[in-house]
């Protein structure tokens, strides 16, 4: 424990237990977040039930499942990259960290294509929407809550690969072992949660059509 | 965290995770409309549950934190699902017209 958490806690299994519940409270918060707009989209699918199910014909689906495999696929390196250093294997943790950001790029990249083409085809968030094969306002809503959804969720994943930067670095200096790695437990555990979240809009964005 | 969880379960985790995602693909592409609705988000449930359980820890964890989730996720289901029926039912707003 650092020096300056001393003076905090009475020992260290305190002090792992309030970061950890610290966590878990700053996912709940992400959750009511996410809450707020899965339930504007389902009152406006309700809404426009025809043009919700038209517009998402007009998603990526190979793209969209691609990046279901390549999420889940970087949770489970994650989850393993922990158990490494859980046994004190650091460099094979370091490898499968390293996997685990390697992932979240393609998952970007992915997104960013689709973002591309989707805008060059008119397929725009808000005002500034102007698709003539997919003309009014119910496929209008779908896209601007695709690209604010989805857009959010990516925000998600870059700051995940902000986490996986920083906990490769103080891998890199020593500052984690076999018996002392909550920063990295911690980085681990809001990574599955990004992956949770996206397992939500995958279905509502790429297959309910 | 209590015990240590075994590489092994995190294998088996990602399996069940690719087959859902698997299902859920058959199950989109086999059904329409309010079933299509219903199974790809049971589906999703499914996964997320899975994910939570172990590559989150949730299953070792202690009662008090999964109690917690659960009923978060309750509350989230009934947001969703109340807001959207509320929307759903709800007769049209008369409009007002200004007399004279």
């Amino acid at each position: 424990m650092q020096p300056v958490l001393d003076a905090h806690f009475e020992d260290r299994p305190k002090y792992e237990h309030a970061a950890r519940l610290g966590l878990w409270v700053f996912i709940g918060s992400e959750v009511l977040f996410f809450a707020a707009l899965f339930t504007l989209y389902a009152s406006f699918r309700v809404l426009h039930p025809a043009a919700f199910e038209e517009a998402s014909r007009h998603t990526d689906f190979a793209k969209g499942a691609a990046n279901t495999v390549v999420l889940v696929t970087s949770s489970l390196a994650a989850a393993l990259g922990l158990h490494a250093l859980q046994e004190g294997a650091r460099r094979r943790a370091a490898m499968l960290f390293a996997l685990t950001s390697a992932l979240a790029l393609v998952f970007l990249w992915l997104k960013a294509a689709e973002y591309s083409s989707h805008l060059a085809e008119g397929l725009r968030p808000g005002a500034a929407y102007a698709s003539s094969e997919l003309p009014g306002e119910g496929p209008r809503i779908f896209y601007t809550l695709y690209y604010l959804m989805t857009g959010l969720h990516a925000l998600h994943v870059l700051g995940g690969l902000g986490a996986f930067a920083w906990v490769l670095w103080m891998l890199r200096r020593g500052a984690w072992n076999g018996s002392w790695h909550l920063g990295v437990e911690l980085a681990v555990l809001y990574w599955h949660f990004v992956d949770l979240i996206w397992l939500y809009l995958w279905p509502l964005f790429y297959l309910v059509r | 965290m209590a015990a240590q969880t075994r590489a092994r379960t995190y294998y088996a985790t990602w399996g069940a995770l690719l087959v859902l995602t698997g299902c859920t693909m058959a199950a989109s592409s086999l059904t329409r409309g309010r079933a299509e609705v219903a199974l790809t988000l049971l589906s999703s449930t499914a996964k997320a549950s899975l994910v939570a359980l172990f590559f989150m820890h949730l299953a070792q964890s202690r009662f008090m934190l999964r109690a917690v989730l659960v009923v978060a996720a309750a509350f989230v289901a009934i947001l969703v699902a109340l807001t959207a029926a509320d929307v759903a039912l709800r007769p049209p707003v008369p409009v007002l017209q200004p007399k004279g």
